[in-house]
């Protein structure tokens, strides 16, 4: 019969092999089903399945049907009967072209093939090893819970879906990536996201022509609003707790297969600067470390700037004794002050970018080095001033209390740009600088939200809530 | 859009290869203190005390091989030539807007400050907060000998001249409350003096104490501690005070004054100006040098203090007015508020008006508490 | 009729913009004249200039309601016909006279005091630079930065006051009314030029979500900005006293100097570089009043291009050579700005206002 030819078995695997440029762990198994003893061929990808399930849900019930007869004479619908009634894997579906097999190919199912029959089984064994779940590393909390997120793209889902249980929370499946075809789960509560910004999520993730996606921030910044700005206009987190949070937020979050990190949009400078944490402490604890942020944020951002700007153009602004103190302290200090300072910072970015790299074996040891021998010897040996190593040191562990990785780098380049400005034209060169900041802080939208909110379209419960953390028995009263 | 980028790296650069207006941080000097002496041909002899910047001695700035300050010297016709001149020799970027005081001698404070002092007023490094002191010797000497606790002497004055605490006997004066007053009619400038402790003028140690009265832009005269108390105490400078009164021969009790309230009010009567003066506050006994019993002699003690008050006062109005002609009290400026019209007639010849003008004066002070505490 | 795609602005953030100008505006130029002239009496005359502000608003507010969604360009096109155009284009130009003196006013400020040696040409370049900028990005960006500033004013403004408090002599407020009402209301017209700036809250109302309640905003913007100048005028009187005060070029600034914030001495650059920063705003307005005006004046689409076309404008002409002298010749500032200024805000909106009434009849 011509139908037997067309859909020969051997025919078909050889078509799947030459597409898969006989790759050495794509692996054939030859077998015969039922009583008839009708040849099947079952291809896998070695490596990607998970072989128990395998041999317990596909292989042993295929096999162990030599005495029953066939669920029916007809090759495709006994494909799809084997399918519904024999096969005990989770998922077992038929598709009819070899390209959605192949697909599932890549993902660790199996493929059926039964002589003659049109359409490929496909049957869901993926097995990969996934790293056990254990607190995220970059974001490490006092109270609250430790787990983080993983690098499957499951039981990511799973870890938030298990906070919320609800029936209103939906997760949207996208591919992409062309050669990596990797899963995106965009995930948002109904009644709370809005629907337009769901829709833009996802047909701005549907524009990503990439070859390959293997982080998060691959697609972040496409799918950002002002991509040439420094300043990141979507969140990223490592913690499900918190992305539970911002989808009963209504915002929208994003998983990426592969990547602990998840998304979320839109997200304002508020947000960046907000961590779940604040949640978990007494609210008068959470308010004064809440202010020690932004005190934190913008002494990062300026307090090298000032140093050089008060010094350099306006000394009489500083009181005498402490004028007297730095007069001293700079005695023999062959810099200016501007190179002194940049050189500091400098230095000081490049034993950070070098601590990162280095084993922790010995990660100890040059923590000290740096600080005792550069600081404390510089000092000694007239090179640096006291003051400069003050400023540059309360500077860097300013920097750490921002909460968000990406804000924080952010404000490592614009504090160069504005100890710059401050070198040319003094504190005036720091208000130009702040005010070029904020124009373009106010002008930048994160998924139609104004950056700035609430602070700059002002919004006084919002506001409120953003300078301190209300405490939950006032937020109580709010929610109905 | 190629052509703005262009423009604006263009820009960038050309700004960040000139840093206009950049202070040499590093050559910075501090003057701590401005002298000004007179010298001949109408020229000023203009003397800075310029401190060397030292780390507080609790941070290890123990042992100082170097001076704290030194002292640099030149003649000019205007104090700006005067300081020109002076940076040739210093060789240092002279940094004006912290100077703590500035000491006139009392030999240029006579001879006129005319229009020296116009400097203070134009250039706008000049610390306007700085005190200002008559010194009795030449300015240069005082700057040179004076020695205090403090390594550069103007702090310590100006930490004196700052501080809270109470100086009943001393007024003090900053730069930007005596400079309009020199040109003021209706209240005049008074500036503290400082000099020698030893009347010989041989000693190290500086007194501020007694206090310069100028008239227009010259000084006149000088005032003693218990005279510029009462003047403080007419301007509403100071709300305590100590006086010292004599009962009778080597009996004497001192008053500690307190919430001294001083009112200058313009009588007009006839066209004839007149000005009542009424003093109030508390008094409590401090010292005395013979048993007291307090209760028995407690009017007697309040009508003693205000019978010698009210000596002393008037004492001191007729030496303001008559023998200075200079209205320190600030008697003129108080006709100004009150009765405008008037101060507009009889300003031109104030000093005349005030030489002639009749204080009706009235003291009512109340002895509170005997100094002991049953 | 064409459709621009109106960016609005909350009342909160006009109430903003609105204050942030009169504040930064009267900083720089009114005080040099007024406390000269009018000494302790100043006070009415802010509250005169004030008044006459309110006078105009009202005017505008009433036409603005009359004409909804069209600016005052538009509007008088349509009362006045061609008449109209011709009134509006003296309005631009009177608000490209305001930049050019305001920008020269401040640069000489900024360069004498704060920073000697730097040449004029590099703070109304960075001045045209960040207010351009700001005004291409359109007029919301311009309000949510007047929320920030404003707050930021205000909170300086306090500080200020309330460390200032010991060296306060209020005698020296004291004789008021010396000379009679007649330099108070004389004075009065320096005030009420700058404020009457404010005129260009005709080119804004199309822009406010809720052109109903403008008045009412614009009028607390403007008591609260003349209330605040007012009290740093009377400040300035009460520490220094009249003699000293009449003879600085800017009182407000010597001021600053004199008190003292905690252990810090002269914060008068802090002071200054705050107003600074409230012109930016103030410019940033004028400029993107001037830019919307000209394009619908000329019809163009959009109003971008004339940002960049008048910026070259607004770099060179403060610095020449001309315009410094011109601004120190004293009547510029003391006679002939103020009258001109006054002319144009009152003169020209009354006969809008007036002509839309004929109109009105007609219809």
């Amino acid at each position: 019969m011509t139908k037997r030819h067309r859909y020969a078995l051997s025919e078909r695997r050889r078509e799947i092999e030459l597409r898969l440029g006989e790759s050495s762990d794509l692996i054939a198994r030859e077998c015969r089903i039922g009583q008839e003893a009708i040849p099947a061929l079952l291809m896998w990808i070695d490596n990607l399945v998970d072989k128990r399930t395998l041999q317990l849900t596909t292989l042993s019930p295929l096999l162990s049907m030599p005495n029953l007869p066939l669920p029916s004479n007809e090759p495709s619908e006994c494909l799809e009967e084997l399918c519904r009634s024999v096969i005990s894997a989770p998922e077992a579906t038929v598709v009819s072209t070899a390209d959605e097999a192949i697909a599932s190919l890549m993902c660790g199912w199996t493929l059926l093939f039964v002589d003659g029959a049109e359409g490929i089984a496909v049957i869901q064994t993926p097995g990969f090893d996934s790293r056990g779940i254990e607190e995220a590393p970059s974001s490490t909390v006092v109270r609250g819970p430790r787990d983080g997120f993983v690098e499957s793209l499951d039981v990511n889902v799973s870890l938030v879906r298990r906070r919320i249980r609800s029936e209103s929370v939906r997760v949207d499946k996208l591919v992409a990536g062309s050669v990596s075809h990797t899963h995106i789960a965009v995930m948002y509560i109904h009644d709370r996201a809005r629907p337009e910004m769901v829709e833009e999520v996802k047909s701005r993730i549907g524009k990503v022509k990439l070859d390959g996606v293997l982080e998060s921030q691959y697609i972040e910044e496409l799918i950002k609003d002002s991509p040439q700005s420094f300043f990141p206009t979507v969140y990223s987190t490592e913690r499900p707790d918190d992305v539970a949070g911002i989808l009963m937020e209504g915002r929208v979050a994003i998983l990426v297969d592969g990547s602990p990190f998840a998304l979320a949009l839109p997200c304002t400078l508020a947000h960046l600067l907000k961590t779940s944490e604040d949640l978990y402490l007494a609210y008068p604890v959470a308010t004064f470390i809440r202010w020690l942020r932004y005190v934190g944020f913008m002494m990062n951002l300026l307090l090298p700037s000032v140093y050089v700007g008060t010094l350099t153009f306006h000394p009489e602004m500083v009181p005498p004794q402490l004028l007297s103190s730095i007069l001293t302290a700079r005695e023999g200090v062959p810099f200016p002050v501007l190179l002194e300072t940049l050189l500091m910072e400098m230095t000081f970015e490049v034993l950070r970018e070098a601590s990162v790299r280095m084993p922790r074996s010995i990660g100890s040891a040059i923590s000290i080095v740096g600080a005792l021998v550069i600081g404390e010897s510089a000092v000694q040996a007239g090179i640096i001033s006291s003051p400069a190593i003050i400023v540059v040191a309360a500077t860097a562990i300013a920097s750490f209390t921002i909460p968000s990785i990406s804000l924080s780098g952010t404000v490592r380049i614009l504090r160069f740009g504005m100890v710059l400005l401050a070198s040319m034209f003094g504190l005036y060169g720091i208000m130009i600088g702040l005010f070029l900041l904020g124009i373009h802080l106010t002008s930048i939208k994160s998924l139609g939200m104004p950056y700035l909110a609430p602070f700059a379209p002002f919004r006084k419960k919002e506001f409120l809530g953003m300078v301190f953390r209300i405490p939950w028995f006032a937020l109580n009263k709010n929610r109905k | 859009m190629k052509a703005v980028k262009a423009g604006i790296c263009l820009l960038a650069v050309m700004l960040i290869s000139g840093c206009w207006g950049q202070i040499n941080f590093d050559q910075l000097t501090v003057v701590s203190a401005i002298g000004l002496d007179p010298a001949k041909n109408n020229m000023i002899r203009v003397t800075l005390q310029l401190s060397n910047p030292t780390l507080p001695v609790a941070a290890g700035g123990g042992s100082q091989q170097r001076r704290p300050f030194v002292n640099y010297d030149a003649v000019g016709v205007t104090i700006q030539e005067a300081v020109e001149r002076i940076q040739h020799q210093a060789k240092k970027s002279l940094f004006f807007p912290q100077t703590k005081v500035v000491l006139i001698s009392e030999q240029f404070a006579r001879r006129g400050l005319d229009d020296t002092l116009d400097y203070f007023w134009r250039e706008t490094n000049q610390n306007l907060n700085s005190w200002v002191l008559v010194s009795r010797m030449p300015a240069r000497h005082v700057l040179d000998k004076a020695m205090e606790l403090e390594p550069v002497p103007a702090d310590e004055w100006r930490k004196y001249l700052e501080g809270d605490w109470k100086r009943p006997l001393q007024i003090d004066v900053q730069m930007y409350q005596f400079l309009p007053r020199l040109n003021q009619t209706g209240y005049q400038a008074v500036s503290p003096g400082i000099g020698p402790f030893n009347k010989s003028g041989k000693s190290d140690i500086m007194e501020i104490g007694d206090t310069a009265v100028f008239k227009n832009d010259r000084m006149i005269g000088w005032l003693s501690g218990e005279e510029s108390q009462i003047v403080n105490w007419l301007t509403g400078a100071s709300r305590h005070g100590s006086f010292h009164t004599d009962l009778a021969k080597e009996e004497s009790v001192s008053f500690n004054l307190n919430s001294v309230r001083a009112k200058l009010t313009p009588v007009l009567s006839g066209g004839r100006l007149s000005m009542q003066v009424r003093v109030k506050g508390e008094a409590e006994v401090l010292t005395a040098t013979v048993p007291l019993h307090f209760g028995s002699e407690h009017a007697m003690l309040r009508d003693v203090l205000n019978r010698q008050l009210t000596t002393a006062i008037e004492k001191t109005i007729d030496k303001v007015f008559r023998q200075f002609g200079s209205d320190v009290i600030g008697f003129g400026e108080t006709l100004h508020r009150r009765m405008p019209a008037e101060w507009k007639k009889r300003k031109p010849d104030w000093d005349e008006e005030l030489r002639g003008l009749n204080a009706d004066i009235s003291v009512s002070f109340e002895v509170k508490r005997s100094g002991l505490l049953h | 009729m064409r459709t621009l795609h109106r960016q609005q602005i909350s009342e909160r953030q006009f109430f903003f913009i609105i204050f942030v100008s009169i504040a930064s505006l009267t900083f720089f130029s009114v005080p040099s004249q007024l406390i000269p002239k009018v000494k302790q009496d100043l006070w009415l005359s802010m509250a005169l200039g004030a008044a006459t502000d309110v006078y105009v608003a009202c005017l505008l507010y009433r036409l603005g309601l009359k004409y909804p969604g069209k600016s005052i360009v538009e509007y008088s096109r349509s009362i006045l016909g061609p008449v109209g155009d011709l009134f509006s284009f003296v309005v631009l130009l009177f608000f490209c006279d305001v930049c050019v003196t305001a920008i020269w006013i401040y640069s000489d400020l900024l360069s004498n005091s704060l920073l000697p040696d730097t040449p004029l040409i590099a703070f109304s370049g960075t001045l045209t630079l960040c207010s351009g900028w700001a005004a291409s990005k359109g007029i919301e960006t311009i309000g949510r930065l007047s929320l920030i500033l404003g707050t930021i004013i205000l909170i300086s403004t306090v500080i200020l006051f309330s460390t200032s408090i010991p060296f306060v002599e209020l005698r020296h407020l004291l004789p008021q009314f010396e000379d009679g009402l007649g330099p108070a209301v004389g004075g009065a017209i320096y005030p009420a030029s700058w404020f009457g700036i404010c005129i260009l809250m005709g080119m804004l109302m199309p822009h406010l979500a809720h052109p109903r309640k403008t008045l009412k905003v614009k009028v607390s913007a403007v008591l609260l900005g003349s209330l605040i100048m007012t009290g740093y005028l009377l400040y300035s009187i009460a520490v220094m006293g009249v003699h000293m005060a009449s003879q600085m070029e800017n009182p407000l600034y010597v001021f600053t100097r004199i008190t003292r914030l905690v252990i810090f001495e002269r914060i008068e650059v802090l002071t200054l570089l705050v107003f600074v920063s409230g012109s930016f705003i103030t410019y940033a307005t004028l400029y993107y009043s001037i830019a919307l005006g000209c394009s619908q004046l000329f019809r163009t689409k959009s109003y971008k291009p004339w940002v960049y076309a008048l910026s070259p404008l607004f770099v060179v002409l403060p610095v020449l050579g001309v315009t410094e002298k011109f601004g120190q010749w004293p009547p510029y500032l003391a006679f002939w700005f103020p009258v001109i200024a006054l002319a144009i805000e009152g003169g020209v909106t009354t006969l809008l206002y007036v002509g839309s009434l004929f109109r009105g009849k007609k219809r």
